[in-house]
């Protein structure tokens, strides 16, 4: 019996070789500090599972650590999409402990979140090269979108193939500029959102479930 | 004779670029400007390799030390078409044509001591400081 299963088993590896898998595919979310990646990760998780996959913070770099929340299902118009959500570091080419420091930490402290967060973003940038199926990229539409980070993490989604869809966040500011986002990068699609406010979530879910639902 | 002060700068050209592999220019970059210089590539990078340059930067960011860099280039929008410059190279690469983007360039600098005053398609203002 138990080696009919194996047999079963092997079966169904070598024919999924031959077809392609069924993994899970998994959505990196991208951008720079404090864009509202961990609010985002956080906002779906928490609207599909129930549960939250980090904390999120005013405070730059509090997200130190590639996430990933498993088997989120996403139901949309009678079909559902079940995907992998991978909440990653803000990128970023430096980082000073001081930053940590004038926000209140201690010297250590300061040292020991600048060393994790270096780890972080070199972490986020293996995931973009080798792990992810796609991505969602988060700007905070307050702030002038072309900048060496953004341009670099485009070009190298590009060039992968990936799947890439663009969150226009922070709507809910006064100072908020989609527009510039949607001129910056036209090649891509661009949702105006709010994440924290809960704002266009809807579209956004929509979204997710067409790009990278097959 | 009297001492001079300033801000090194290296400009590296396409032709020595082309013949180094991409762990040699990121070595190449980030040893210039841990001496506190600032490296102009003719020709830039690749998406890949600046993704490397900075993974490879995080490794070195040191406290008190080293911060990291900042990477500057001219500010770059796509065309009406919607065209990225990656992906008309990419175009260019699959019909055979030989297209080089000549007006493409990144600044490296220390990022303590590099800033940006003003960018656009074709010009990047900086302020570099010597602060020693």
């Amino acid at each position: 019996m138990s080696l009919m299963i194996d047999f079963k088993d092997a079966l169904s590896n070598a024919l999924s070789g031959f077809f392609g898998s069924d993994e899970q595919k998994r959505i990196g979310i991208y951008g720079p500090p404090n864009a509202g990646k961990t609010t985002l990760a956080n906002r779906i998780s928490k609207d599909w599972t129930g549960e939250e996959v980090g904390s999120a913070s005013e405070v730059a770099h509090e997200t130190r650590r590639a996430k990933r929340k498993e088997n989120v299902e996403i139901e949309r118009d009678g079909n559902s999409v079940s995907i992998d959500i991978v909440d990653t570091p803000g990128v970023t080419s430096d980082i000073d402990y001081k930053e940590f420091v004038d926000q209140g930490f201690s010297d250590e402290e300061a040292k020991n979140r600048a060393r994790e967060a270096t780890e972080g973003v070199a972490e986020a940038m293996h995931w973009l090269r080798e792990d992810v199926d796609g991505v969602i990229y988060v700007l905070d539409s307050t702030k002038d979108p072309i900048t060496q980070v953004n341009t670099m993490l485009i070009g190298i989604i590009e060039s992968n193939d990936l799947p890439v869809l663009i969150l226009a966040n922070k709507t809910d500011r006064e100072d908020s500029n989609v527009g510039q986002i949607e001129q910056s990068f036209p090649q891509h699609e661009t949702i105006p959102t709010s994440v924290l406010e809960g704002d266009n979530m809807d579209e956004v879910y929509d979204k997710i479930a067409a790009y990278f639902g097959e | 004779m009297s001492k001079v002060n300033g801000v090194k700068v290296d400009l590296v050209s396409r032709e020595k670029l082309d013949g180094m592999v991409t762990m040699e220019k990121i070595r190449l970059i980030l040893d210039s400007v841990k001496e506190d210089k600032v490296v102009i590539l003719q020709g830039g990078l690749s998406p890949e390799e600046e993704s490397r340059l900075v993974e490879e930067t995080m490794t070195q960011i040191t406290p008190d030390e080293f911060n990291g860099v900042k990477i500057e280039r001219p500010k770059k929008t796509p065309d009406n078409s919607g065209n990225s410059s990656f992906r008309k190279r990419l175009g260019s690469i699959v019909s055979g044509e030989s297209e080089e983007d000549d007006s493409d360039m990144l600044v490296v600098g220390p990022s303590d001591k590099l800033q940006t005053l003003h960018k656009d398609d074709s010009l990047v203002s900086t302020f570099i400081s010597d602060s020693d």
